[in-house]
Parts: C-alpha cells; sequence; structure tokens
C-alpha cells in the first residue's frame, strides 16, 4: 500500500511570514510545486493575508482626538512626574515673575513629595512581603485556585493578563492574593505558603526589568534572566514575561527562591 | 536657584508631556485603526485611544527610549480594551479548528478551485466586505491578523502585545487566516462573484 504524501501545515504558515531558514524554504518550496493540496493552502493563505494588508489601509486619525489628547496629557491630570514647568513671559512683569516663582516652589515642592514615595521596585516588594507577615497586608481573595485567582484579577482591575504559578509540585500551596496600587497602577500580588508555614509572596505588575536598579546578581535559565536582589534577609527575583515584571520575594533561601522561579517563568 | 531666560528667546522646555509626546503621539494612526477594528465605533476607539494614550503616558517612566513603542502602545491598548470595551460585545462563538480545517479544505478541494480562486483574486475587494468578514472572527483571531499581517508586527512582537505566548499567537493567526479565507470565499458565493464571467 503506498505512503500517503506527506502535507506541510505549519511549514506554509512559516513560510508565509517569511520565518523558515533556508534549507527549510527550499524543501517547502519544492513540495509546493508538486503538491496541488499545499500549493492551493498557500496561494489561498498568501492571497487572504494580501487582502487584509490592502484593505485595512489607515482610517484617518479625527482631528479632534490629537488635540484632545494632547490636551489631557498636558493638563497634568495624568503625568508621570511632577514637571518643572518654566513657561514663556510675554512681559517680564515683577507679578508674573513671582508667579512664576510661587508655581516653580510649588513643583518643587512636588518633585520632592512625589520622590519621596517608594518607587523602587526593590522597596515596594520588600515592604509588601514585610506587611504580609506582619498581617498589615490582608488578602482580598483567600484561594487555592489559581484559575479563581487570576479572574479575580481580571475583574478587578488588573488590565494586563497575570499567570498564577500552581507550585503544589514544590509543596508551595497558594493561599490567595490582592491588588495593590503603585502609582494608581495595578500590581497583582498572590501567596504562597510552604510545608514548614515559609512565606512566598509573588508580585506581577506592568513595567520592565530595565528600570531595576543596579546591584542584581544576574542568572539565567531556560533563557529567562533573572535578576537577583538580597536585602535584610529577604531574596527577591525579578524576571520579564512579555511587558509584565515578575518577582519573587521571600525570606527562605535564595537559591530555593531561585529555583521555585526557574521552575515556573515563562518565556514569552 | 532657579533663573529665568529672556522672553521669546527660551528654548521649549522639554517636560515629560514633551517627550512622551514626541516618543508615543507619531503611532496615533495606527492606534486609532488598530482601536477602530476592535471596539467597532469611531466614538469607542478614540476612547479607547485616549485611555490608552493617558495610561501610557502614567507608565511612561517604565517604557525604555529605543524599544518598540509601538508595540508597548498596543498591548495597554488591547489590555484596555479586554478589560472594558470586550464585555460589552457579543463574544462570536469559538471556532474549533477541526471544523476550520475542514471546511477550509473543502474548499481547496473543490473542483472549481482554479476558476474560483481566479475570481476571488479578480474581485475588486471593497474595505466594508473584508471589514464584515473579519468582524465575524473571535477578537483573538482578529487581533492577529491585525497585528502580524496589518501592523507587521513580528510574532514575538504581537505576543508581547498581546500578552500570550508565541505559539498561541501562531495557532491564533493559522485559525484567523483560514477562517477569515473562509468568509470571504463563502461571501463571494453569495454574492455571484464566481458566476460573474472575467472581465
Amino acid at each position: 500500500m503506498p505512503t500517503p504524501p506527506k502535507h506541510f501545515k505549519d511549514e506554509i504558515q512559516d513560510l508565509l511570514d517569511n520565518r523558515l531558514d533556508a534549507p527549510a524554504r527550499a524543501e517547502v518550496e519544492r513540495h509546493l510545486e508538486t503538491c496541488d493540496e499545499c500549493r492551493r493552502e498557500f496561494e489561498a493563505l498568501q492571497w487572504t493575508r494580501q487582502v487584509a494588508i490592502k484593505r485595512f489601509a489607515q482610517v484617518e486619525t479625527p482631528a479632534e482626538l490629537r488635540e484632545k489628547i494632547s490636551l489631557a496629557l498636558r493638563s497634568g491630570e495624568d503625568r508621570p512626574e511632577a514637571r518643572i514647568v518654566r513657561p514663556r513671559f510675554r512681559m517680564p512683569k515683577l507679578a508674573a515673575a513671582l508667579g512664576v516663582a510661587a508655581i516653580l516652589l510649588i513643583a518643587i515642592g512636588l518633585v520632592v513629595v512625589f520622590t519621596a514615595k517608594p518607587h523602587n521596585p526593590l522597596e515596594i516588594a520588600a515592604r509588601d512581603f514585610r506587611d504580609y507577615k506582619a498581617q498589615k497586608l490582608p488578602l482580598e481573595l483567600k484561594t487555592d485556585d489559581g484559575k479563581q485567582m487570576e479572574t479575580f484579577f481580571a475583574t478587578h482591575g488588573v488590565w494586563f493578563r497575570t499567570r498564577v504559578f500552581d507550585l503544589g509540585m514544590m509543596n508551595y500551596r497558594l493561599i490567595g492574593g490582592r491588588i495593590q496600587r503603585v502609582d494608581d497602577e495595578p500590581r497583582a500580588v498572590f501567596v504562597y505558603q510552604g510545608p514548614a508555614d515559609q512565606i512566598l509572596v509573588c508580585q506581577m505588575y506592568a513595567g520592565t526589568v530595565a528600570a531595576l536598579p543596579a546591584g542584581a546578581v544576574e542568572r539565567e535559565n531556560k533563557e529567562i534572566r533573572f535578576y537577583i536582589y538580597k536585602k535584610r534577609g529577604l531574596t527577591m527575583v525579578f524576571w520579564q514575561e512579555g511587558t509584565v515584571v515578575c518577582v519573587l520575594t521571600s525570606d527562605i533561601g535564595a537559591e530555593q527562591v531561585l529555583q521555585l522561579a526557574f521552575a515556573k517563568a515563562m518565556k514569552i | 536657584m532657579a533663573s529665568f531666560m529672556p522672553i521669546g528667546d527660551v528654548p521649549r522646555e522639554e517636560t515629560a508631556a514633551a517627550r512622551f509626546e514626541a516618543v508615543a503621539m507619531p503611532f496615533m494612526g495606527v492606534l486609532y485603526n488598530k482601536a477602530l477594528h476592535l471596539a467597532r465605533s469611531p466614538e469607542d476607539a478614540s476612547d479607547l485611544v485616549q485611555e490608552t494614550y493617558l495610561r501610557a503616558f502614567r507608565t511612561f517612566s517604565s517604557f525604555r527610549e529605543g524599544t518598540n513603542c509601538k508595540a508597548w502602545l498596543f498591548t495597554i491598548l488591547y489590555s484596555i480594551f479586554i478589560n472594558k470595551y470586550r464585555k460589552q460585545q457579543r463574544e462570536p462563538g469559538t471556532v474549533s479548528i477541526e471544523e476550520l480545517e475542514e471546511v477550509f479544505h473543502r474548499t481547496l478541494a473543490d473542483s472549481n478551485w482554479e476558476t474560483n480562486f481566479a475570481a476571488l483574486s479578480r474581485h475588486e475587494w471593497q474595505g466594508t466586505e473584508v471589514k464584515q468578514a473579519l468582524a465575524r472572527l473571535p477578537e483573538d483571531f482578529r487581533s492577529a491578523v491585525l497585528l502580524v499581517d496589518v501592523e507587521g508586527f513580528t510574532y514575538e512582537e504581537a505576543a508581547a502585545g498581546l500578552n500570550c505566548p508565541v505559539g498561541t499567537l501562531r495557532s491564533r493567526l493559522f485559525r484567523a487566516r483560514r477562517a477569515l479565507f473562509i468568509a470571504l470565499h463563502e461571501y463571494a458565493e453569495k454574492s455571484g462573484i464566481f458566476r460573474r464571467p472575467p472581465a
């Protein structure tokens, strides 16, 4: 009985998206010359792609939208940091100068207040871990179900997708979580308990590991770079998953925290 | 102590808003386009884009200059859409890959394939016809096509934008293109495109 011919599937898409190396590309192209079924598939997908590109030409942005956003950005309501505004003067009047000086003083005051908040991701992670252990950070949802925890985050203002790990294989059980807000941005915080009541706190937030302070010990595992900090008896391990930063914090041994991170980190 | 420069000669102070605008505002057109395909109404699209920019501005300190700003903005836009707008819209039913494959391959195996495909290619597809076909796709599929095919994102960038693994993005795109082809093919059948003689 003859062997049925081999057809390509994923490879056809890869060819279309130029994701094949030269030998694989040559092999698929050779196959397309002789296989009607695969050739038709390639033609159909290529045509669909071209129609999509051609017919979704950019719609013109409403002119007022740009203006509206620009105004909102400059209104100060959503500023990421206190700005020192140096306005232009049409007339160098003393009153105007005094007014600006007053504005400057207020702005400088705002900068001082603003920078006094804990912005350092290490300090935030450490503070939350200590607060939880001191029972100052109550869990908003107590559950050992990771999916339920993820749904809670998604329905309570965490706009990025969270991934609540199952650490059961390492004898760490999810006990619940809560949402923290830093600069009005949500952080998903969830807590695990180990076999001897050890506590492990995981946080996820939208950001980049590029914003982490210097001084990390860096390790790589499964093509993921981990940033390890030790601070006053705590170990914090950070890594990036897509546009989200994950951090595990605990006072158990550093190597153990790292192994837990290695086990659950995912390259996105 | 702060000193004031003479009037009229003061170079514009580079505020956070000005820095942000310089980096992010050039992408407003593509962002609005994407928002319109997702939200489907110009009013919602405008709101979505505005909210995206305001949220992006709040987290601007986390953006590393020199990295892909468009992908970063898309990530934010998509997240807002998922959490706010998608809930208001009726989600199309999920499409099983088996069903999709079966219909797709039945279409390709049609004895009139060559003639039909020539008619499909010849037809001057209007934006509205294609948009209607795209609107029938589940939102995850639609986003994959829009980001990879229309916006030219790599799989990795699109996956980051949609906050999913690259394998998932690849699978969505695989299904999305098939589903879009089927939808266009069905449209052509119903509207008599296959029956029209070549011009």
